[in-house]
């Protein structure tokens, strides 16, 4: 066997620790990044934006804004479930340049928890609007039940056209 | 019968030192192969973190992304496996010899020779074993789970479309031809060994171009001829025959195929082929001139001179090459370059695993067991832990799974290699010991002795037996989970990942008001009251199924439990239509949650609550029941 042949080979077998070393940096290198990738695992909604209470949100022309977070007794007429609560949001939209085929999905954050909005079956009076409507300008409400014992860690409405936004929010 | 013991004895043996020698080389070289294995490890779950990020972006961007990391890791392989063979004196014994100085060239054995030669046995091997088809699945899950990006595979579909064909058949074209025509640069340039690496993952990446879009074209080749009218002439010729006969013959060959295919093709394909496969590769780490060299120990030729049949033929073709004129000088020079690598990977490869069968019924047999029992032991390593981990909703596994392949890959893995490196060396040893000149570095206290035919067969079949015995011993231990069952009678309230379910006592009715409507029914109807608690923000759709002996049961009006947001409980009745005779203590219902995720779930908890019934209730069943509206509450 030539010198040069056993050269890495000897370098390999002399270097046992080092090698031990690097394969150890790498793993903990590898280790560490797919650990920050999965921190957002089990979430429901990763906010790509989160806007300020009082401040508005932008999308191309468009422009939302959270203006209030209250309690509401009924949605329908008809109360919530034992425990529960009706919590709604009123946001001043401004949808002209919203596209035709755009629509929104509205959430309700508090911690943790995310829930979908209630279903409406109530007209609502111009400017009042329960969805998006692209050219449309005025108040959207919707309304959201939620367990009572998570009313004080409401923390805002997360609203999704593209992808998720977080408008932050406290219940007045 | 001495002749068995002999054969049983030389079996134990050879056992005996590969156990011994793969030992004591892990000892001994424990700190580089452990780094080897965990570099190996990194490039491995490394490929797979980045190709999940690029797959909603570019799809094709995986395969480069496969191939670099493929090449990472067979580097750290190919460099375990010079270390071991160099740590039990290989090259030493091979430098002995009279061919010493070519056997081990470094144009055969650098570390980029060694890449060039093994790739494309390597991934031919990692392909039929299902590792390309697992590697593609763990991307598509991750980056589907993370970015809910399309499926990976459909992507890569030539069939798809014109443009996915177009581009793939692109890919494939300039690939190659780049491949080939940086050949004869690599020595010239500046950084060899740069260019090489260069060269090596262009051809891995063109190779797994044809594994992830080739096979659909396999798959629709295969799917067309098997709707030929010629497999209903068959049908009908075996059908005929069957007239003749006094058996049912088509039936006989249906049971006769379903056993070959289904139990004995995967029991020799998996127990004997792969471990023999896997040897073949090892031994291209010693290149194709030390393969040679074995091959002629083998045959028992002088090694100094060049007089076996072989190099004889070989010979006569150069000179055949060189006389050659026109047309036919083309075709040959056309040849060599674009099939010249391939034949000296392919038939390195064939030569290796050829030496190998060669080397005697003991060692083979005893190969063969020491790897079904790693094997064996890393499969139930990856079992035992799962269950000592416990039923975890599918954020949880896809989080933790490197670190279980980590298990896998680096110790059971690394020491799979030793022993394939350490069987290989005593394989190239029995061959040694045939030589006058030669010392083998790995002998067996007890040697071989010299026998006659019959006893040859009698030493055969009994190393065959006995390595039947532990294939089949170790294919009838379970290797696969279900899922974590929680049992519980009624009224007990069982967690099931995020969620919590409870039953009370059920109904038995042979007619139920179900929405405003009577349905009637020749069996029975349960009727289950269920309570499903989401305490916790994370939770989805809960599957019901009443179980009873073999039968398995959906609800009559869906397959889903009573559906509870976060926060929130849900009380409703499942109603079941069952057979009279599977109402008895046997009877439960088994709630399986969806989780987070409907499609994806790994090991995960499954409540099974009993239903306390017994074949009385059949006879005591209520003529009629009304099903209670469902209610809700939060909590």
């Amino acid at each position: 066997m030539t010198d040069h042949n056993l050269s890495w080979l000897q370098r390999l077998s002399a270097s046992g620790v080092r090698v031990l070393l690097i394969g150890l940096l790498a793993a903990l290198l590898t280790s560490g990044a797919w650990l920050y990738l999965a921190r957002n695992d089990g979430k429901r909604f990763v906010p790509a934006t989160v806007v300020a209470a009082g401040q508005t949100y932008r999308l191309g022309t468009a422009s939302f804004g959270l203006d209030r977070l209250y309690v509401t007794e009924t949605v329908d007429g008809w109360p919530p479930v034992n425990q529960a609560t009706y919590v709604a949001a009123e946001l001043r939209a401004d949808l002209t340049g919203l596209a035709v085929d755009q629509s929104c999905l509205f959430f309700l954050q508090a911690g943790e928890y995310s829930f979908a909005s209630v279903p409406s079956y109530a007209s609502l009076e111009p400017p009042l609007s329960d969805r998006c409507e692209s050219g449309a300008t005025g108040t959207i409400r919707v309304s959201f039940e939620v367990p009572s014992r998570l009313l004080d860690k409401v923390d805002g409405l997360i609203l999704i056209i593209d992808e998720p936004v977080l408008m932050a929010g406290r219940i007045s | 019968m001495p002749a068995v013991q002999n054969a049983v004895s030389e079996l134990g043996s050879e056992l005996r030192l590969l156990v011994g020698e793969t030992a004591s080389t892990l000892g001994r070289l424990w700190m580089p192969l452990l780094g080897l294995m965990l570099l190996g490890w990194s490039a491995n779950e490394g490929s797979i973190l980045l190709a999940a990020e690029i797959v909603p972006l570019w799809p094709w961007g995986v395969v480069l992304v496969l191939a670099i990391g493929m090449v990472a890791q067979l580097a750290t392989i190919l460099a375990l496996l010079r270390l071991v063979s160099g740590h039990l004196g290989v090259p030493g014994m091979l430098a002995t010899t009279s061919m010493g100085p070519d056997a081990e060239d470094q144009r055969d054995t650098g570390l980029l020779q060694l890449l060039t030669t093994s790739l494309l046995p390597f991934l031919a091997i990692y392909a039929a074993f299902g590792f390309v088809r697992d590697y593609a699945a763990r991307v598509t899950i991750l980056s589907g789970y993370r970015r809910g990006s399309p499926e990976l595979l459909g992507a890569l579909n030539p069939l798809q479309s014109p443009t996915t064909m177009t581009w793939m058949l692109v890919i494939l074209v300039i690939g190659y031809l780049f491949k080939k025509l940086i050949d004869p640069w690599v020595a010239r340039s500046k950084h060899p060994l740069l260019l090489g690496l260069v060269q090596v993952v262009v051809e891995a990446s063109l190779a797994f171009v044809v594994l992830l879009g080739g096979f659909r074209i396999y798959e629709a080749i295969d799917l067309w001829q098997s709707e030929r009218a010629f497999w209903g002439w068959i049908d009908q010729a075996a059908q005929w025959l069957g007239t003749l006969l006094p058996f049912d013959l088509p039936a006989a060959i249906a049971m006769a195929w379903a056993v070959l295919v289904r139990q004995v093709g995967p029991f020799l394909f998996d127990g004997v082929g792969r471990p023999l496969l896997w040897l073949a590769m090892a031994g291209l780490v010693f290149g194709p001139r030390a393969l040679s060299l074995a091959e002629l120990w083998q045959l028992g030729e002088p090694t100094g001179e060049i007089t076996t049949r072989r190099e004889r033929v070989l010979a006569k073709l150069r000179q055949d090459t060189e006389r050659a004129r026109g047309v036919r000088l083309i075709a040959l020079k056309t040849q060599r370059f674009f099939f010249g690598g391939v034949d000296a990977t392919i038939l390195g490869a064939w030569q290796s695993l050829r030496l190998v069968l060669r080397a005697g019924w003991p060692f083979l047999g005893a190969f063969v067991i020491a790897f079904t029992v790693v094997d064996f032991s890393a499969k139930q390593l990856d079992l035992w832990v799962t269950r000592l981990l416990g039923g975890q909703p599918i954020r949880f596994w896809i989080g933790v799974y490197p670190f279980l392949d980590l298990l896998h890959l680096v110790v059971m893995m690394g020491i799979t290699w030793v022993l394939l490196a350490v069987a290989y060396a005593r394989a190239l040893s029995i061959f040694a010991a045939s030589t006058a000149d030669v010392e083998p570095v790995l002998v067996t206290r007890r040697p071989a002795l010299t026998a006659s035919l019959r006893a040859v067969g009698t030493k055969a079949s009994t190393v065959a037996v006995i390595t039947g015995l532990v294939l089949v011993a170790a294919s009838a231990v379970p290797t696969k989970l279900g899922d974590e069952v929680k049992s519980a009678q009624v009224l007990t309230s069982v967690g099931i990942n995020d969620q919590r379910v409870l039953i009370d006592k059920p109904r038995v009715a042979k007619s139920v008001q179900l929405f405003g409507k009577s349905l009637t029914t020749a069996g029975v109807f349960v009727v289950v009251p269920a309570v499903v608690h989401t305490p916790g923000p994370v939770g989805g759709l809960v599957q019901a199924q009443l179980i009873s002996g073999q039968n398995t049961y959906l609800p009559v009006d869906s397959a889903l439990a009573p559906t509870a947001s976060p926060g929130f409980v849900v009380l409703a009745e499942i109603v079941f239509e069952v057979d009279p005779a599977d109402v008895n203590a046997d009877a439960r219902v088994r709630f399986t949650p969806y989780g987070e995720n409907a499609v994806l779930h790994g090991y995960q908890e499954v409540a099974e609550l009993w239903l306390g019934l017994s074949p009385d209730r059949v006879d005591d069943a209520l003529a009629t029941t009304e099903i209670a509206a469902s209610q809700r509450m939060a909590k």
